[in-house]
């Protein structure tokens, strides 16, 4: 292993695997910052670990108490403060690798002829000696750990803060498992979100269907702090990408949708409805009323339920007595046996989103399934809820779509198992939820298809991407499923807590968490990566365009120039 | 060894960590400076041991209790006691280190200076040449010694190393290194430190 040429700011003074590291720092406290990269070696091991607080001491407290150049010649206060005053670093131990006796001795030969195989870091077990000396990692230590950018699958999210040596993903892990982003609000949490899609979408690693609320991620927007036009991943990727405009009418400012999703009554199943239940506010008994309408009317119950009146009452022939009409929902109740008022209240409520303008009888185009079919030719789907974006549309829409998806790649998934050779492999698919909490939080994430995604799809080739800027909101056993967490500055302790929880040495993280900068710094940590490092997020500009896709892409000046690119005059 | 360096006295009595010289008042009177906290040397069997002088006394004998008791002080009975008198003035010394085959060594040397050696004064190349050499190492002993004025002897050790530097200019380069040495020494005794720096601030001052 090559020796890393920085020199060394300080040695090992003590500490432990779960005490952190304490080193002595022999350079100016300001040349090093919290959350600085750094390399041990010691013995066969290289050691790499992440400073996760710095602390001033002193001798005795007494001669920090008072300040010696007040008391004492220049000359002598300035030797006295250097022998009495040091600062010292906890150092977070977190990966060490095998590096062999020294290159170019003869023991080297004979351990690299034992292992020609390049080794491999490995999560920390021992701990280098009492007066090792710790150096700033270098580019080729990060990138051993990190990987090398590689245009496709090791992406560049950004570079450390002292030094600027590129930090990567490796965007196949990532799909792995459920992932998340946070920041608040103004992080630039949407724009790192946009750049790991953009990543993603350029490494064709997995298919990626966003929930995009705010129409922030399909089409060319302007950014709210500087006025420029920011580019859209369709405007990166064109028909890698398709923009899905939830109804009719619903657009992507200028741009029009290449196509709409319209959904029939006939796709909303009473499991949709039951996750709808607090926002409905559905009684006790709704489950068992669905039950009996799912039997009386397969595959129509909802229209077939809508048509019902509530109510409606007319002259019994014989007794003259006014009884449920033929097409009310009592006389159905009556007949199946239902409690009529739980019946009645069903349909009531139901009624408000029987009107919403993208649910119809039937639809002009299968949206839905085209949603699915482009998912599973590895193109991407952003759908925009257009001025359909209440909870309730949300939360409808987003769970039906994704249910529809979770049995697709089950049932994808099952047959692969089945047949490797005449089944292809389900293509990994990343879920992309904004406002992620509306969906997620405690009450409602039992009632929804995502919690199950976070839990259990990961089998299925189908993982979550949420983005949110309140994670302590979210329910725990969802964070605790989230491979990799990219975090922005936080504000609120329950947020950063959650950020961290289930995580090892999160008390040594959260402070780092905490003093990250309003924008542009972020930490990355969890299971997608090797171990936790705070970053200077990549910018989200031209530059990042032109880097990931070469010289075929330049950004328009404007959003207008763009569209009249393209052939859209404002 | 320089020829000029000046005799203090001729040992009395030594062992391997200190000595004693005795000398006459008028040889004293001639050397014409302060001896406390000088930088001396003795030869002894092929070795240059360096000591640093620790106390002066002049010792009472029956004339001197019986001529204080009597109040007979004339002028020739003070000038007969001076320089006429048989008991010695007595010179103690600390060893600090020696030289052997043109090497110091900041350490106790292997055998003591015999009797009537000559104790000389160093001379400016020889005695910074010492203290630049071993570093200061030798502050320990000096610092350590209960017997005599350590703070006392450290800081005429300084004023002395000062007055070998060129008239007009402050603070000589060997300066930083016993003021490190010291702090190295009594870094953990903030109270015996903060007292001597104080006092080597004041000396400090006084050579600007």
């Amino acid at each position: 292993m090559e020796m890393n040429a920085n020199p060394a700011i300080g040695f090992v003074s003590g500490g432990g695997l779960e005490a952190n590291l304490q080193v002595r720092l022999q350079v100016p406290v300001g040349e090093v910052q919290e959350g600085a990269f750094v390399v041990t070696d010691s013995e066969q091991w290289r050691f790499y670990g992440l400073v996760t607080d710095i602390q001033l001491q002193a001798l005795d407290e007494r001669y920090a108490g008072e300040v010696s150049a007040g008391r004492y010649t220049p000359a002598l206060a300035k030797l006295l403060d250097k022998a009495t005053l040091f600062p010292t670093l906890a150092v977070m131990p977190a990966l060490m690798m095998e590096r062999g006796p020294e290159p170019g001795s003869p023991e080297y030969a004979a351990w690299r002829e034992m292992n020609p195989d390049k080794t491999n870091p490995m999560p920390v077990k021992t701990l280098p000696q009492h007066h090792s000396l710790v150096r700033l990692a270098d580019a080729a230590d990060i990138s051993t750990i990190f990987g090398e950018e590689d245009g496709k699958n090791v992406f560049r999210v950004g570079e450390t803060r002292e030094q600027g040596h590129a930090i990567c993903l490796r965007l196949d892990k990532f799909v792995q498992r459920s992932a998340g982003i946070f920041g608040t609000t103004g992080s630039g949490k949407s724009f790192l979100a946009r750049m790991i899609l953009a990543g993603l979408i350029h490494a064709g690693q997995a298919s990626t269907l966003i929930f995009d609320m705010h129409n922030e991620y399909g089409p060319d927007t302007t950014s709210s702090d500087t006025g420029k036009g920011v580019r859209g991943l369709k405007s990166g990727f064109d028909s890698k990408v398709r923009l899905v405009g939830l109804g009719a009418g619903t657009s992507f400012g200028a741009r029009q949708p290449d196509f709409t999703l319209q959904i029939a009554h006939a796709d909303i199943t009473p499991e949709d409805v039951l996750q709808l239940s607090q926002a409905l506010n559905l009684t006790d008994n709704a489950p068992v009323v669905l039950s009996y309408l799912e039997r009386d009317f397969p595959g129509d119950w909802f229209t077939k339920f809508m048509a019902m009146k509530v109510g409606a009452l007319v002259p019994d022939e014989e007794t003259g007595k006014r009884v449920p009409a033929d097409d009310s929902v009592a006389k159905w109740a009556q007949s199946a046996g239902v409690h009529e008022k739980s019946a009645e209240s069903l349909r009531t409520k139901l009624g408000r989103i029987e009107n919403r303008g993208y649910l119809v009888d039937k639809p002009a185009s299968s949206g839905l399934d085209d949603i699915i079919n482009n998912l599973e030719a590895g193109r991407h789907v952003v759908l925009s809820f257009g001025r359909f974006d209440s909870e309730l549309d949300y939360l409808l829409v987003t769970n039906l779509i994704t249910r529809k998806i979770r049995d697709r790649w089950e049932w994808r998934t099952n047959e692969f198992h089945k047949d490797r050779l005449k089944n292809p492999e389900p293509r990994p698919l990343v879920v992309v939820v904004e406002e992620a909490h509306k969906l997620l939080n405690r009450e409602m994430a039992s009632q929804t298809i995502f919690s199950t995604i976070a839990r259990e799809m990961r089998k299925y080739y189908v993982t979550l991407l949420i983005i949110d800027q309140r994670p302590s909101q979210i329910y725990d056993e969802v964070m605790s499923q989230l491979g990799t967490r990219i975090s922005g500055a936080l504000g609120d302790e329950d947020d950063i807590n959650a950020v961290l929880s289930g995580l090892p040495g999160r008390g040594s993280l959260r402070g780092m968490l905490a003093k990250l900068q309003p924008k542009e710094e972020v930490l990355m940590l969890g299971w997608g990566v090797p171990m936790p490092i705070p970053l200077r997020s990549r910018r989200y500009d031209d530059k990042f365009w032109q880097d990931l896709l070469g010289s075929r892409t330049e950004a328009p000046a404007s959003i207008a120039d763009h569209n009249s690119l393209l052939g859209y005059d404002e | 060894m320089p020829q000029e360096a000046p005799i203090v006295g001729h040992l009395l009595r030594a062992s391997a960590a200190g000595f004693t010289v005795g000398t006459r008042a008028e040889a004293l009177e001639a050397l014409n400076q302060p001896l406390l906290g000088c930088l001396c040397q003795v030869e002894a069997q092929g070795q240059t041991i360096y000591g640093l002088i620790a106390d002066i006394r002049v010792l009472d004998d029956g004339l001197v209790q019986q001529l204080v008791a009597e109040g007979r002080m004339g002028s020739e009975t003070l000038a007969d006691n001076r320089y006429n008198r048989n008991q010695p003035v007595e010179i103690s010394v600390i060893t600090l280190g020696f030289a052997q085959d043109g090497r110091m060594r900041p350490r106790l040397p292997g055998t003591p200076p015999l009797a009537l050696q000559a104790l000389r004064l160093c001379t400016p190349e020889e005695g910074l040449r010492f203290c630049e050499e071993n570093k200061f190492a030798y502050l320990r002993r000096i610092l350590n010694q209960t017997e005599y004025p350590a703070q006392e002897m450290i800081l005429a050790h300084a004023d002395q190393l000062q007055s070998w530097q060129p008239a007009g200019n402050k603070a000589g380069s060997w300066y930083p290194s016993l003021a490190e040495a010291l702090i190295r020494v009594l870094r953990n005794d903030y109270e015996r430190l903060s007292l001597l720096l104080d006092a080597l601030s004041a000396l400090e001052e006084s050579w600007k």
